[in-house]
């Protein structure tokens, strides 16, 4: 029983994720380590069996020897892990512009815990939201490598789109400019009329839709939207990227969130068997639901965009 | 370049070592008599690199071992098995064909002498 030869095994079998054998394994090493030590020294001593030990090698590179063709996941499942991380991230983000704008928590046991939460938050949850994600589905692929690693795995192509139709479509100027005349034409409204909902349509003495204070906020909400879209257009003659669109897609959501979480409550004028209110809240909810799916979709365009890392 | 090579050296004698495994394994040995006896013929192993790989052609059904403890320190002996034999016959028959397919490539084609 040599010491330093044990604490050598040690280390080896720490490293040595063998289902089974793993003493047979250091049985043999064990074995084979003191028979050279004594016919190449002519005795097994504790110098003469670190000798050996020295140059069998590191106990991490010869476990590695024993465990190389048995991975942890099959190399094939590479770009799934990403492709797959990125798609579940996608719903989890937009679940949590759900939450945030809900003011709300979201659980799906046990893929998703969103809490509610302030909005800087968002900005310490999704890079932890990201993580939990790329490990629920490295934890999946562990299991499919150990199970059935010759298995098919789906490719779950979200946009049946041809490589070069993907791409944004170059902005054009006529677009702009007439971008650039509503907005114009909006802002003008609003400084004549301090709101931009109106029950009449009268240009002598419009009636507002609603009380002065939400007629007001809600405006100036849309005159945000409304520059916001200028502005991202604009920015696209210069970079043309997803990104831009991706700021502008989040943005949105962020006044959508703020009209969502108003204070300032709105009264909209009375109209004999219209519910305005209802009204005014589905289309809220449609407008949230149609950016955060346009939000999904080019997160899904600029991660196609991205290296694979 | 050096390191380059070491890599591609071995990723060679990984295959070449499993025919010669195979081949000296008629009769049971054990690993340090195979490295021995490796040397004896002109051709170094590692011992780290050796026993891996007799677990593997073990695990393949290839070779089969048991332990002998009649000599007081235990020894594991490997000999091939009936399936190894076969395994075998067919990996000399690819190396040979290997082996005319590169000299008639070097020689006859492209005129490459060996070192």
């Amino acid at each position: 029983m040599f010491e330093n030869l044990e604490t050598y095994l040690q280390e080896v079998n720490q490293y040595l994720a063998v289902k089974q054998g793993g003493d047979e394994i250091l049985a043999e090493i064990r074995s084979h380590i003191i028979e050279k030590a004594e016919r190449e020294s002519g005795a097994a001593t504790e110098e003469s069996v670190q000798g050996v030990i020295d140059s069998y090698g590191r106990p991490r590179d010869v476990a590695e020897k024993y465990i190389e063709e048995s991975e942890i996941i099959t190399p094939v499942y590479r770009k799934h892990l990403f492709r797959y991380t990125w798609i579940l991230f996608a719903f989890h983000a937009a679940l949590t512009a759900v939450a945030l704008g809900f003011h709300m928590s979201i659980i799906m046991f046990p893929f998703f815990f969103i809490p509610r939460m302030p909005v800087l938050a968002v900005l310490v949850y999704l890079p932890m939201a990201w993580l939990a994600d790329f490990g629920l589905v490295a934890f999946v692929l562990y299991i499919v490598t150990q199970k059935n690693r010759s298995l098919s795995l789906p490719w779950l192509r979200i946009f049946r789109a041809r490589p070069e139709t993907r791409q944004l479509k170059a902005p054009r100027p006529i677009v702009f400019v007439t971008l650039l005349v509503i907005l114009a034409v909006v802002v003008a409204v609003f400084l004549r009329y301090h709101t931009l909902f109106f029950y009449s349509v009268s240009l002598h003495a419009p009636q507002p839709l609603m009380n002065q204070a939400a007629s007001i906020f809600l405006s100036l909400m849309v005159l945000a939207a409304l520059l916001c879209e200028v502005i991202a257009y604009g920015v696209r003659f210069i970079v043309n990227s997803v990104w831009v669109a991706l700021t502008k897609n989040a943005l949105m959501l962020l006044i959508l969130w703020a009209v969502w979480n108003s204070p300032i409550v709105v009264r909209f004028k009375e109209v004999p068997g219209v519910d305005l209110s209802f009204y005014g809240g589905v289309l809220l909810i449609i407008l949230i639901a149609a950016t955060a799916t346009e939000l999904i979709k080019n997160l899904v365009l600029a991660v196609r965009e991205m290296p694979l890392p | 370049m050096d390191a380059e090579f070491g890599s591609f050296e071995t990723e060679m004698n990984r295959g070449f070592l499993q025919v010669l495994a195979l081949v000296v394994l008629d009769r049971k040995m054990y690993g340090y008599g195979m490295i021995k006896h490796f040397e004896a013929a002109g051709y170094t192993v590692e011992e780290n690199t050796l026993y891996p790989l007799l677990r593997r052609l073990e695990k393949n059904g290839w070779i089969a071992s048991e332990w002998d403890v009649s000599e007081g320190r235990p020894k594991k002996f490997y000999v091939i098995t009936e399936t190894g034999r076969a395994v075998r016959a067919q990996a000399l028959k690819v190396w040979a064909e290997q082996g005319r397919t590169l000299r008639r490539l070097m020689e006859v084609d492209h005129n490459v002498r060996e070192p």
